[in-house]
């Protein structure tokens, strides 16, 4: 498992979503989601329904809705709660360390 | 508006339209990123035609669909969306279901039933109503103000109801005469409410402005978008204008639609399983019927317009770019190899595949899905104020008047190759036979 730093603690606030940049090679964009009780998740950038960036729509307690056509996902298990979407959104691992939010990915083999 | 230059995709005038009149082949079309939504194609001006039917098509273009949302493609198309959809988010929605809509419909209910009659009935004259409670929902939403008599509601109402039908003239007969009835009503409506709406909007951002009023108590809707100046395109002042009329044609139409398309096939549906009668109570039986109708009739026009801005098959046909592409809704949701032999009829109890909605792609799909599909389904797909509405009218027997028929908007003729039939109401009278006059 590889440790990637992606973002501070600090660049999100509590009930506000983060857009991470990652190329499409490492996966595409993240979009980090810091809940209203401090805990962070992480799910792929990108709405199921039209690819929309879910960074730049609303977080409402654990629930991420896109801000195009308001599909709506669970952050922690991606599961969608509101069309039009059909399919869920990737969920990343994370973990938070100190000031740090890392991504936690399987170690590539070269 | 869209250009007719080298740097835009032009039509292939005298090019056939293909018609993906499959579910598959609809889904395609309207999920591909190589087409898109052309208000040119929509108006009809690039057609070899009359000079009378080139100076309809422009006039539509020009005053009432031109660079609307709609129509508007790409990174245009998108920005507006994201401002549009707080329209239609969680709360919004359930503020407008729970404030406005129903407890409405309750007030005007016994103010729109007559009766009774010399055979005993009372009735209602269902278009006319469901008008009234989406007016009064719509110029809430989009940020109407002043419009506090029955008079004013009915002078919004001509001039909501002559625009939309000139937003869709390519559906209709006689284009001409419906340009010049919606040339006067487009002034009207700029003059008696959008200019005035936009007024109030201005002031009550002069007094966040002044220290007077706090920014929160501003609310959140169209005409104070436009004030704002939030978006680049609504600070022209006739785009703002189209797209207020575009809101709220597409709000009120649909909705009337919906609710009186579900009456009246529910209500034959019921003459055949009066079993079914007590279930007009329970909420999932009236989602699904809603879901039903919209699957049959929404979005209430023959067909979607795109064009292929490149080479390219849609199933197993080959389009060339500019090719029109024509996507009759009903038709695909009447496709029997999703929803059987019995597509084309109304069942409540229909039994739809794993990946596919009760409603069909009612509402469209892919980036341009209406903004109302969760006005109408809700933000969990468990139905909105439509669904209650509902409710209320079979709660007091609503079905349609045996003694007079209703009325629709005349179509051409070779609007029959997309689907069967497709009425638009303008009148449909109904009986309330449980109304009790005790009621009123």
């Amino acid at each position: 498992m590889t440790r990637c730093p992606i973002a501070k603690i600090a660049d999100v606030a509590p009930g506000e979503l983060l857009r991470v940049e990652r190329s499409d090679e490492e996966g595409g964009p993240i979009c980090v989601a810091r809940l209203a009780d401090g805990s962070v998740y992480a799910v792929v950038d990108a709405c199921t329904h039209e690819g929309t960036e879910l960074s730049d729509g609303y977080l409402d307690d654990d629930t991420i809705e896109c801000p195009a056509h308001g599909s709506r996902f669970n952050v922690m298990t991606g599961a969608v709660l509101g069309e039009p979407a059909r399919e869920a959104v990737q969920t990343l691992s994370i973990e938070v360390d100190g000031d740090d939010i890392y991504l936690l990915e399987p170690s590539r083999v070269s | 508006m869209t250009q007719l230059d080298e740097t835009t995709v032009q039509p292939l005038a005298g090019c056939p339209a293909l018609i993906a009149r499959s579910m598959d082949d609809a889904r395609e079309t309207l999920r591909s990123k190589s087409i898109i939504n052309s208000d040119i194609l929509f108006s009809g001006v690039y057609k070899e035609q009359s000079a009378q039917d080139q100076a309809d098509a422009e006039e539509c273009l020009q005053e009432h669909i031109g660079f609307s949302l709609p129509w508007a493609n790409g990174p245009e198309h998108r920005s507006r969306r994201k401002l549009l959809n707080q329209l239609v988010r969680p709360d919004a929605l359930d503020a407008f279901r729970d404030d406005v809509i129903v407890p409405q419909a309750a007030r005007l209910l016994p103010l729109h039933v007559e009766g009774p009659g010399e055979d005993g009935q009372y009735r209602l004259e269902l278009v006319a109503f469901c008008d009234r409670v989406f007016l009064d929902f719509s110029a809430k939403m989009i940020g109407f103000v002043g419009i506090d008599t029955d008079e004013q509601i009915w002078r919004l109402r001509e001039c909501v109801f002559s625009l939309a039908a000139a937003t869709t003239s390519l559906f209709y007969k006689d284009r001409t005469g419906i340009n010049a009835a919606a040339k006067a009503l487009k002034q009207r409506y700029v003059d008696e409410f959008y200019f005035p709406s936009l007024e109030a909007a201005k002031a009550q951002l002069a007094e966040v402005e002044a220290g007077t009023r706090s920014a929160e108590d501003v609310p959140k809707n169209f005409m104070t978008w436009v004030a704002s100046g939030v978006h680049p395109t609504y600070q022209d002042e006739h785009q703002a204008i189209v797209e207020s009329i575009i809101l709220f044609t597409a709000s009120v139409a649909t909705s009337t639609q919906s609710i009186v398309n579900t009456v009246n096939d529910l209500s034959g549906w019921l003459e055949t399983h009066p079993e079914d009668y007590a279930r007009c109570t329970e909420h999932v039986f009236m989602l699904n019927a809603l879901q039903e109708s919209l699957r049959l009739w929404a979005p209430f026009t023959p067909f979607l317009t795109r064009m292929a801005v490149q080479d390219m098959t849609i199933g197993d046909s080959a389009v060339l770019k500019g090719q029109e592409i024509r996507v009759p809704i009903p038709a695909a949701n009447r496709d029997k190899a999703i929803f059987g032999a019995d597509s084309k009829s109304f069942n409540p109890f229909r039994e739809v595949p794993e990946d596919t909605r009760r409603y069909g792609i009612a509402f469209g799909v892919g980036e341009h899905q209406c903004l109302g599909l969760r006005v109408v389904v809700g933000s969990d797909g468990t139905g909105g104020a439509h669904v209650r509405l509902l409710q209320l009218l079979f709660e007091y027997g609503v079905r349609p008047d045996p003694l007079e028929a209703p009325t629709t908007l005349a179509r051409p003729d070779d609007l029959a190759d997309y689907v069967e039939e497709l009425p638009r109401f303008s009148k449909f009278p109904a009986v309330m036979a449980d109304w009790k006059a005790s009621t009123t």
